[in-house]
């Protein structure tokens, strides 16, 4: 309950500094169209706290977004995924680590306010993602593969604050609130030795509420 | 356009991170280069010329049961995840001891204890195996580092069988020797328990020593022979067979637990076996914890290195309480050496009937 209030309190707080009862300004609608391109700085924010940040801060997975804009109307799809291969050695048998995910987001939100440099806008949004990390130990006498694969799906509602940086260039801030189903099973195969094979599916549901759930740089075409 | 093509470019190379290193392993059955009779194990002895070794029983060591236990000895099969076998610590070059101070295990953690050199086992029958002595039989003294989670991992020991059923060259050696190809629990730990009580060193300069009573000793090796002698180093370290080894604290600072994993007594914490010193230049590192690294170190030791604590063994104490320094000097240094270096058996370190039976 704490993290909704400080969500929605500095949002609003934000939205207070600017707020002027039906204030958009002309050139806000000047262009009916607009392409816009998200990139989210989750990497970075990682980086700097040497962490993956993804416990109830940073938790949306998009990485990036692009995105369609009518008038007041937005539409985007939020994309992430990557391949990771890679391999060490114990003691001198090679341990192949690979883990291959994708995330995608398709999205609406509403302009609801637009004053000087800020505009806000609330949303919601379709989300899935497969995130897969398989491990495989190799030798002469048998290969031992241990798989660990989480499916999340469901959906958000989300806020968003744009801060204008340059003509084309805006950060914008998302808090999100997170209704998701999650499918995580865990595997272990031992070729020679069945009866240490071990399967454990775990299924629940679960609600997050993120601030911010990202931070993305926004260049509008 | 430009603009365009080089944000794509760089949001590609962000959101695309692909790392890939190969590194495949041709899958190739291990195979077995076993002599088409079994090698001699049971005719085994402790001095070259005298009686069989023997069990408690007055058996010998089966040549068939022992052909079996050195290809469970060397198979890394017998790991969880195949990357170690018995022989990974306990290498025949170095008397089946390992170089390490504290051996690695099946996902590279450090086991707690330096592992000690195999040889012998008929002198631990009582005393029992394993630094702490936690161990009272050979047959069950192999299981337990197959079953350690830090060394071999196979943490449910009877699902070994299953593994060794599913290896096609096992079947065949328990038909042979066992007369039927079943593989049980008991069957590979008796073939893996006569393969190593039948590991005995014989062949040392030392060992032809004691059996003619001449030799060929330098006067370096007669001299270190009579400081040990002398020193009562004897009286830990036994030298001449059939005597059973003991447990002591030794004076070192590292100790964790020795013989109260046993015993659960607080009173012998830190006692550990007191080893026999057959081959001892070849087992570096020496203690165990293996925290020392070279002969001279624990002569050094000895010599005024030892640490009080309240479970030092009263024969390393001074009539007041206080640690012994035995203050060898130079050259009493160098003779003790040159005669534990006759103590080092070639024959048992290049021995082909305990070398790897895998091509």
């Amino acid at each position: 309950m704490k993290r909704y209030f400080i969500g929605l309190t500095t949002i609003l707080f934000f939205a207070g500094q600017n707020l002027t009862a039906g204030s958009i300004k002309a050139d806000t609608l000047k262009r009916k169209f607009g392409f816009h391109l998200m990139l989210s700085t989750k990497p970075i924010v990682n980086w700097l706290g040497k962490t993956d940040s993804t416990d109830h801060f940073f938790y949306s997975k998009v990485q990036l977004e692009l995105q369609f804009s009518f008038k007041r109307h937005t539409i985007g799809i939020g994309l992430n995924g990557g391949y990771n291969l890679y391999t060490t050695l114990t003691n001198g048998l090679p341990y192949h680590t690979k883990r291959s995910r994708y995330f995608f987001a398709p999205t609406y939100c509403y302009l609801l306010h637009s004053e000087k440099r800020w505009k806000y806008y609330g949303g919601f949004s379709y989300l899935r993602g497969y995130d897969q990390t398989l491990f495989t130990i190799q030798s002469p006498i048998e290969t031992i593969t241990k798989s660990n694969t989480t499916i999340e799906e469901g959906s958000s509602v989300f806020l968003r604050v744009n801060y204008r940086l340059r003509r084309h260039l805006s950060i914008e801030l998302e808090t999100a609130l997170f209704f998701t189903k999650i499918r995580n099973e865990y595997f272990e195969d031992y070729p020679l030795t069945p009866s240490l094979n071990n399967s454990r599916p775990v299924h629940y549901d679960a609600r997050t509420y993120a601030f911010p759930s990202n931070l993305y740089l926004k260049y509008s075409f | 356009m430009k603009k365009l093509l080089f944000l794509s470019l760089f949001i590609l190379a962000l959101v695309v991170s692909y790392n890939c290193k190969k590194s495949e392993m041709v899958r190739k059955t291990p195979e077995l280069n076993l002599p088409a009779t079994a090698y001699d194990y049971s005719t085994i002895t402790t001095i070259v010329g005298s009686d069989p070794v023997l069990y408690e029983d007055g058996s010998t060591v089966d040549n068939g049961k022992a052909t079996i236990g050195r290809v469970l000895f060397y198979d890394k099969a017998l790991s969880l995840n195949n990357s170690v076998s018995c022989a990974s610590c306990h290498k025949q070059e170095n008397a089946f001891a390992d170089t390490k101070a504290l051996s690695i295990g099946f996902e590279e953690s450090k086991t707690l204890r330096n592992s000690i050199g195999i040889g012998n086992l008929r002198d631990e029958l009582v005393s029992g195996y394993f630094w702490d002595g936690r161990e009272r039989t050979i047959e069950s003294m192999v299981f337990a580092p197959i079953a350690n989670h830090i060394e071999m991992g196979f943490e449910r020991t009877d699902l070994i069988v299953e593994k060794l059923s599913h290896l096609s060259y096992y079947k065949p050696l328990f038909q042979k020797y066992y007369g039927s190809d079943v593989i049980t629990e008991e069957r590979v730990r008796e073939s893996l328990g006569n393969f190593l009580f039948s590991i005995v060193s014989s062949n040392s300069k030392f060992n032809l020593h004691e059996l003619t009573g001449s030799s060929d000793f330098s006067a370096a090796e007669v001299n270190g022979l009579r400081i040990f002698s002398e020193r009562k180093c004897n009286t830990c370290h036994l030298i001449s067979d059939n005597f059973q080894t003991s447990y002591g604290n030794g004076g070192i600072t590292f100790a964790n637990n020795g013989l109260a994993i046993k015993d659960m007594d607080d009173g012998i914490s830190g006692n550990f076996k007191i080893p026999r010193l057959r081959n001892i230049s070849k087992t570096a590192p020496y203690m165990h914890d293996g925290s020392i690294k070279t002969l001279e170190e624990v002569i050094d030791h000895y010599s005024n290195g030892i640490q009080n604590n309240p479970n030092l063994s009263f024969l390393l104490r001074n009539n007041d309480g206080t640690p012994m320094k035995f203050n060898f000097d130079a050259q009493e240094k160098h003779d003790l050496i040159a005669f534990l270096k006759t103590l080092d058996d070639e024959v048992l370190a290049s021995d082909v009937k305990f070398s790897s039976p895998f091509k």
